[in-house]
């Protein structure tokens, strides 16, 4: 993996703004457009869900670092929140962007949006194993 | 002052035959060395349109790179500038690599005005009949048509099989139309069929003729122009309505035509013009969004402040 400026990568922008109001869901992060990706904001530990969690995505929080209880709370120890936010919805993101970017395809989709989740969501693991 | 053609990395012994008559047109040469500015052929971010330039002064080097990969790291870094050839096309974002480097050495060479921009630029776009008779060079053609944002095609089929020939065959011309993606409509059609348009254009490689890029080709679908036919084979009912416009390359016994259908189609491409930027509703991107969702939707209900007080 090369880095430097002569090298594209076409990632304009990656931008922390604050998380979209009056939503059920808690939205991590999205990729709004070619290269540009934002965070959002995530309230302070711990986290009370009021929902249930699929499987999957708790086993994600846990892999992070998380710590849930039975009654749908989400205690995130030391920097795990962090962790998450980098290692599970930017990566996550960025695994979007490679898909599109390596297609050349701006403002097209360069998958069925099912299989660009899972791949982007494959990329995003193989960042998590690279950078620890 | 010489323009010199660099294959990086070019595969195919057929489009490295092609991209040899590419040279020969401009006369010129293929060379596995670099002389003067170093002029590379990519789509990438920072390249420049071969559009709007002015004429090539000094020595350069025209690099082109392999048929999958483009061009290397290596080349990109050295070049003095990238340019790119504007397609217009969803799916068909490429041409044929010796129909690439046709395209960007005749505009290197001769310079043009910058691409247009037209409210409406379908309805400036001629209609546009190719003859050959060659499988590979018509579907490279219509590759190329495709790419620079034709919706359909008038075909004069002179035995390359694109209808009917032989299954290898066709499956040949298909590949090489890259016709898995290519939504063009290809129409059977002869020279007999320019009856029916009021302005025809027919486009020859050399030879006398008003200069490609002097020629209005964006006068819409009451105008057909004609690649690949010689303008004796035109009926003389025609005549009156036919001008003969040349690409003014070096008289070859025989140019290939996806080199020059695709030079016309650029140049066609780029009279045309994209359309006007702010017209119409912008294309949105895709959005993905990473987020933790209920298991099921729906199956929250909401409580009233009056009846949670009451209970």
């Amino acid at each position: 993996m090369a880095f430097g400026e002569e090298i594209y990568y076409g990632v304009e922008s990656v931008e922390l703004v604050p998380a979209p109001a009056g939503t059920a869901r808690i939205v991590l992060a999205m990729l709004v457009g070619p290269g540009r990706i934002v965070l959002y904001d995530q309230s302070r530990s711990p986290w009370r869900l009021g929902f249930e969690l699929a499987p999957e995505q708790g086993a994600q929080l846990q892999a992070a670092g998380a710590e849930l209880s039975d009654d749908g709370v989400v205690s995130w120890p030391g920097d795990s929140l962090r962790r998450f936010m980098l290692g599970y919805g930017l990566a996550h993101e960025l695994g979007h962007h490679v898909l599109q970017h390596e297609r050349r395809l701006r403002g097209e989709r360069g998958a069925r949006t099912r299989e660009h989740e899972a791949r982007a969501e494959a990329i995003a693991a193989r960042l998590r194993s690279v950078l620890g | 002052m010489t323009l010199t053609i660099f294959a990086d990395g070019v595969e195919n012994p057929a489009n490295r035959a092609r991209l040899d008559d590419t040279a020969r047109l401009f006369g010129t040469s293929c060379e596995t060395s670099i002389t003067g500015r170093l002029i590379a052929v990519e789509n990438v971010a920072r390249a420049t349109t071969i559009y709007g330039r002015r004429p090539l002064r000094g020595d350069a080097t025209l690099a082109v790179g392999n048929e999958r990969r483009g061009l290397s790291q290596r080349t990109l870094m050295a070049a003095d500038e990238i340019l790119v050839i504007p397609t217009q096309s969803r799916t068909v974002t490429t041409l044929n690599v010796a129909a690439a480097a046709a395209v960007a050495a005749w505009y290197v060479l001769r310079g043009s005005g910058p691409q247009g921009r037209a409210r409406r630029p379908e309805a400036r776009r001629p209609a546009l009949l190719i003859a050959g008779d060659d499988h590979a060079e018509v579907g490279s053609s219509l590759r190329s048509a495709a790419a620079f944002g034709f919706h359909g095609v008038l075909l004069e089929d002179r035995g390359a099989g694109w209808f009917d020939g032989p299954p290898a065959v066709r499956r040949e011309a298909r590949a090489a139309a890259r016709r898995h993606k290519n939504p063009l409509r290809i129409h059977r059609a002869g020279l007999d069929s320019v009856a029916r348009y009021e302005e025809i254009v027919l486009v020859t490689p050399s030879g006398p003729g008003a200069p490609v890029q002097r020629t209005q080709l964006a006068h819409g679908s009451r105008q057909l122009v004609i690649v690949g036919a010689s303008p004796s084979e035109l009926s003389r009912s025609a005549a009156d309505r036919m001008r003969i416009a040349t690409l003014g390359l070096e008289p070859v016994e025989s140019a290939p035509l996806r080199l020059t259908a695709s030079i016309v189609l650029a140049e066609i491409a780029r009279q045309v013009g994209r359309r006007h930027p702010g017209v119409g509703l912008a294309p949105r991107g895709p959005r993905y969004e990473k987020a933790l969702a209920p298991v099921t939707a729906g199956d929250a209900f909401i409580v009233e402040l009056a009846d949670l007080l009451e209970f």
